[in-house]
């Protein structure tokens, strides 16, 4: 078996984070880049997506154009006991992208993106209501600019890897 | 953008098929002719309603492990060019100004930071604030990811309309 992921699937795994091809063939054009037959780019992207490395290979949406202006990051102090049921209350937001865990007293933090101010404040409201935590274990951190949304991870080349 | 685009973005949000066509496999899902999906695709490109069209990482399955979030208090020096300044560094994949609440939490410039190790992390964010002279920052490592979807989701939307 080979060693998972290998040299090649790196340099697949670099070369899928900058921009997918909009051509009949984009495997094949790929494969040119990699020197790789298309099959072969398409066999790999198959097993990093089955393995859950690739998420998918989809189009990002600029939030402003498809009608989404405000935003905001949202910080909460849970007791670890109560994390579970805040989470399924936070998660069944459709507006809510990102969920995490960090480790400070502030402990769940989340991402909602809505059409305008109002919308938000509503929401972050009605979610800290059904919480039922007192607004002083809350932060709201409202969106005023973003510099930079560049997510890519460099994987070729990197001799720490393995 | 018309409906046949909204629809289209809808088909492929969760992903394009990996098939050896998959704009043919796209057009035989929504009815569009394959060099009418690409055309369309192009279009939104063009028009920056698609930002970006590539692979979406799972990194931590991929053995970068080490996440964080870190807050940093500019007192109210100037933001916008500490937020440039910073975005520029390689190892920043978000960086955001975001409203304080005054008295609680004065932490205005947000950046987001990802490696194998928290120690190479932990350089990297010493590195940003030595240069930029900001000393006053917190490192939130992130644990459990309880969601993460994309941000622009079109389906999303429609249910929410």
């Amino acid at each position: 078996m080979k060693q998972f992921p290998d040299p090649v699937d790196l340099k697949v795994l670099d070369l899928l984070q900058e921009e997918f091809p909009l051509i009949p063939s984009p495997w094949d054009a790929l494969g040119g880049r990699l020197g790789l037959p298309g099959s072969e780019v398409l066999s790999r992207v198959r097993d990093l997506q089955s393995r859950g490395i690739i998420r998918s290979i989809s189009p990002i949406l600029e939030t402003g154009k498809i009608g989404l202006r405000y935003s905001t990051l949202v910080a909460m102090q849970v007791p670890a006991c109560d994390i579970p049921r805040v989470v399924t209350i936070i998660n069944e937001y459709p507006q809510v992208s990102h969920n995490y865990q960090r480790e400070h007293d502030y402990n769940v933090w989340f991402t909602l993106s809505t059409r305008d101010e109002d919308e938000c404040v509503r929401l972050v409201g009605e979610i800290i209501a059904k919480t039922g935590l007192p607004d002083e274990k809350v932060l709201n951190l409202v969106t005023l600019d973003r510099y930079k949304v560049d997510v890519r991870f460099r994987f070729d080349g990197d001799e720490q890897h393995g | 953008m018309d409906n046949t685009d909204r629809m289209l973005l809808m088909e492929i949000e969760g992903g394009i098929p990996l098939s050896d066509h998959p704009y043919r496999e796209i057009g035989r899902r929504t009815g569009i002719p394959e060099s009418e999906v690409i055309r369309r695709l192009q279009i939104l490109r063009t028009q920056g309603v698609i930002r970006r069209f590539r692979a979406r990482i799972d990194q931590r399955k991929a053995g970068i492990t080490a996440n964080a979030l870190v807050a940093w208090d500019v007192h109210q020096a100037d933001v916008s060019s500490l937020g440039a300044r910073v975005a520029e560094f390689p190892g920043v994949t978000h960086c955001y100004r975001r409203r304080p609440v005054p008295g609680r939490w004065d932490y205005e410039l947000y950046t987001v930071h990802h490696s194998r190790r928290r120690e190479d992390l932990c350089n990297e964010v010493a590195e940003i604030a030595a240069d930029t002279g900001i000393d006053t920052y917190l490192v939130l490592f992130s644990g459990a990811e309880y969601k993460r979807s994309p941000t622009g989701s079109l389906r999303n939307r429609k249910e929410q309309e």
